[in-house]
């Protein structure tokens, strides 16, 4: 048998030699799904077929406890759903109950409302940020971001008291006023954070191996980013110019300039941008709000057991994870306890596209396709 | 967000069977047995838009037995958003389902399933979503009633029920796979799926 | 100092201690946890290994993925019925002497959901537990506390059999 011959059997088997497509199980208890969601991936190869995930190992069912509770027992228990954004969840409760109770909140109160939640989107990007970079194989990431995480955490800690689940905001305004020693501290902060995002970009952003990992995965286009209903850093990171804090304005948050975060991207690294560029556009607005914190009151008169009058009401506002929506409806005048309460959570919604957009990638691409999502189990699942 | 005129009226020309629209408040109610062609339209329409189905679900009616569904799609273009209301009947609990027209409802009509228990036909994966498959309630109606009262003293039972169902469920679900892999050991499948419940 | 200076000799040096206390030393100073993160307190047990709180100072960085290469189980959030069982067989997976410490009060008795019809009312109820951290979610402080708790347990352990405080007795 002459070398050619032998080479074209050769290739011949190498061409018919199939193999199976295998099924891979992440989690429920996995590192890298970010709490305990399960991913039941198809791949032929190492290219994934499909993906069929699996939710609930943390369903606590808390859309039907707040039925039992009064509104501000409820507070609490939204904290708790999406953990790392809780002052977002605090806020979408109180605008609920003030929609339907008409409370005039002080112009004092909606800043420091801003002030608290843009200082949880920082600590909220910087914890993606650091696990981002974990799941990619980069350790030392993890530690810078919670270096300054800690930061922020301490100012949070001085405002409301708890380091992660703070039970803050209010409905009428927040729970205490801010100190000098807060504003002190928050000025030396801004100062101080610019440059450590400078830091972070130096270290990852360039990074030719993160370049390479990142750019040109998971790509959904702007079309099908829509029709996804996908919110937050996902659908600016496709190129749609939404954020809701400017398109739909809430809170104080007129009063302040900053830019939506916008990339044309659609891919993992447009996702990321976006997130760096938020954190920087939050610090410009805790420097205004530094500058010009408005004298007054941090509350309205609010009795302790607040009554709604009957009603219906969807209240949206942009989380550190998009679209955090809350549907409230009251069954009677004076109403103490929701008679439904909904929370359209972002993850959710987000987690919705995975399928879609790991199609046809690696499977170590699937899970930097996860990491950009940046999904909190306790919001998918609540 | 209020419409402006020309897109209320586009509605009202688009949705003739609505059962009702109220404009000032952009409110669109329709019956039960509703076409999916209505959302088609009113998403691929210029003016309307409505591509943008940005929540969905579901609440249990005071006044008589019966579920709504809740439908707030939006226009990212106009910045507009209406909310459309689909009453249904105890005895008919079923729809069709939005998940041709919009990708994202899949999730969220599994979730109105797993909660209420209303039907989506045409569903592609119609299953329930956050619950075990074993369970047999659908906990956000009201007849499921969560009395933290009532939950107290049944507590001890109520978790007996709950675990021996799941270990049963899960002792189910052990034997056909246990008697499959036995048969093709050498299978990577089976193997590979084995590794990562267990990592 | 003066054992530095005592080991800094030019004859072999020795020791003299128990075999137990060697092994409980160097067992409960090494202590490699299993990251059983499933709620909010999963983030807080992340804290405690970062930066800041830095649980390297007790010899317990080595977070492990996977519970046959951990001896503690952190348990850190709620669990549900339906994760119920997948925490019993990552508990039977690791290997003896283990250790399994209750993060929080969801993983005490249920906390704050416990009213849900959803939630397990506490860990104990399927697996032993050995230490209870309280709070919701606990500081960092406090599951460091916790960690030297469970050090100080495994440091008791005899390797008598008959000993009340046998190293694998209840496993």
């Amino acid at each position: 048998m002459s070398s050619i011959e032998k080479n074209s059997v050769l290739e011949r088997r190498i061409d018919s030699l199939l193999t199976d497509e295998i099924t891979i199980n992440f989690g429920p208890q996995h590192p890298s799904t970010h709490g305990v969601l399960r991913l039941e991936a198809k791949a032929s190869g190492e290219v994934i077929t499909a993906i069929t995930p699996h939710l609930g190992y943390l369903h606590r069912g808390v859309e039907k406890n707040l039925e039992s509770k009064e509104f501000l027992q409820g507070i609490p228990l939204l904290d708790r759903c999406d953990y790392l954004s809780s002052m977002f969840n605090s806020y979408i409760m109180a605008a609920c109950v003030e929609e339907l109770t008409e409370i005039e909140v002080p112009r004092r109160a909606e800043w420091i409302r801003v002030v608290a939640m843009e200082l949880n989107r920082i600590a909220s990007h910087l914890l993606w940020w650091g696990t981002f970079c974990l799941d990619l194989g980069a350790s030392s990431p993890l530690l810078y971001a919670f270096r300054d995480r800690e930061d922020v955490i301490d100012l949070l800690e001085l405002i409301s008291g708890a380091r992660l689940l703070y039970n803050y905001i209010r409905p009428g305004g927040v729970r205490g006023d801010v100190t000098p020693e807060f504003m002190k501290k928050l000025e030396g902060f801004t100062n101080r954070f610019p440059p450590y995002i400078d830091e972070y970009e130096e270290l990852v952003t360039g990074n030719a191996i993160f370049i390479e990992r990142v750019t040109n995965v998971g790509v959904i286009s702007k079309e099908r980013a829509v029709n996804w209903a996908l919110s937050g850093p996902m659908l600016r990171g496709s190129g749609v110019n939404w954020d809701l804090r400017i398109n739909e304005p809430y809170s104080a948050y007129p009063e302040f300039t900053f830019d939506a975060a916008v990339e044309e991207g659609c891919d993992v690294m447009a996702r990321y941008r976006v997130r760096m560029m938020e954190m920087r556009q939050s610090n410009r607005m805790l420097k205004q709000a530094v500058e010009g914190l408005p004298e007054g009151s941090h509350t309205a008169k609010v009795p302790t057991s607040v009554r709604c009058k009957k009603g219906m009401t969807y209240r949206r506002i942009e989380s550190p994870r998009g679209e955090l929506g809350g549907f409230m409806i009251t069954d009677q005048d004076k109403a103490k306890k929701p008679w439904r309460f909904h929370l359209r959570a972002p993850s959710f919604a987000n987690l919705a596209a995975i399928e879609e957009m790991s199609k046809g990638y690696m499977v170590a691409d699937m899970i930097a396709i996860l990491g950009s999502i940046d999904i909190v189990l306790g919001d998918v699942d609540r | 967000m209020s419409l402006s005129e020309e897109t209320a009226n586009r509605i009202r020309e688009l949705v003739p069977e609505a059962e009702s629209w109220d404009a000032e408040s952009a409110e669109l109610t329709l019956k039960g047995d509703f076409s999916t062609g209505i959302f088609a339209a009113l998403r691929d329409d210029p003016i309307t838009d409505l591509k943008y189905l940005r929540n969905l679900t579901a609440f249990e009616r005071m006044d008589e037995q019966g579920v709504t569904l809740v439908y707030h799609i939006a226009s990212l273009t106009h910045n507009h958003t209406v909310t459309v209301f689909v009453p249904l009947s105890e005895d008919a609990l079923v729809v069709q389902s939005l998940t041709p027209v919009f990708s994202a409802a899949n999730w969220q009509e599994r979730e109105v399933y797993d909660m209420f228990g209303v039907r989506f036909e045409g569903h592609p994966d119609h299953r329930r979503i956050l619950l075990e498959d074993t369970f047999d309630f659908y906990p956000l109606r009201k007849n499921f009633i969560l009395d933290p009262a009532v939950n107290l003293r049944n507590i001890k039972e109520r978790e007996d029920e709950m675990l021996k169902k799941i270990l049963a469920a899960s002792e189910e679900k052990a034997k056909p796979a246990a008697a499959s892999s036995e048969k093709s050991a050498s299978s990577s499948k089976s193997d590979d799926s084995k590794k990562g419940e267990a990592e | 100092m003066g054992l530095i200076d005592g080991l800094n000799t030019k004859d072999d040096n020795i020791l003299i201690t128990s075999l137990e206390a060697a092994l409980n030393w160097g067992r409960g100073n090494s202590v490699w946890p299993f990251t059983m993160g499933l709620a909010c307190c999963a983030i807080e047990m992340i804290c405690a290994g970062a930066s800041r709180y830095d649980i390297a100072r007790f010899g317990s960085e080595v977070f492990r993925p996977s519970p046959r290469q951990s001896d503690l189980m952190i348990v850190a959030g709620t669990v549900t019925y339906k994760m119920a069982m997948r925490v019993k067989k990552l508990y039977e997976q690791m290997p003896d002497p283990k250790y399994v410490m209750a993060m929080g009060s969801c993983a005490i008795s249920g906390g704050i959901h416990a009213d849900s019809y959803s939630v397990l009312r506490g860990i104990d109820k399927i697996i032993p537990v050995d230490v209870y951290v309280p709070g919701c979610p606990p500081r960092p402080d406090a599951l460091l506390d916790g960690l030297m708790l469970v050090q100080k347990k495994m440091k008791q352990e005899k390797l008598r059999k008959n000993s009340d405080r046998f190293i694998l007795a209840g496993k």
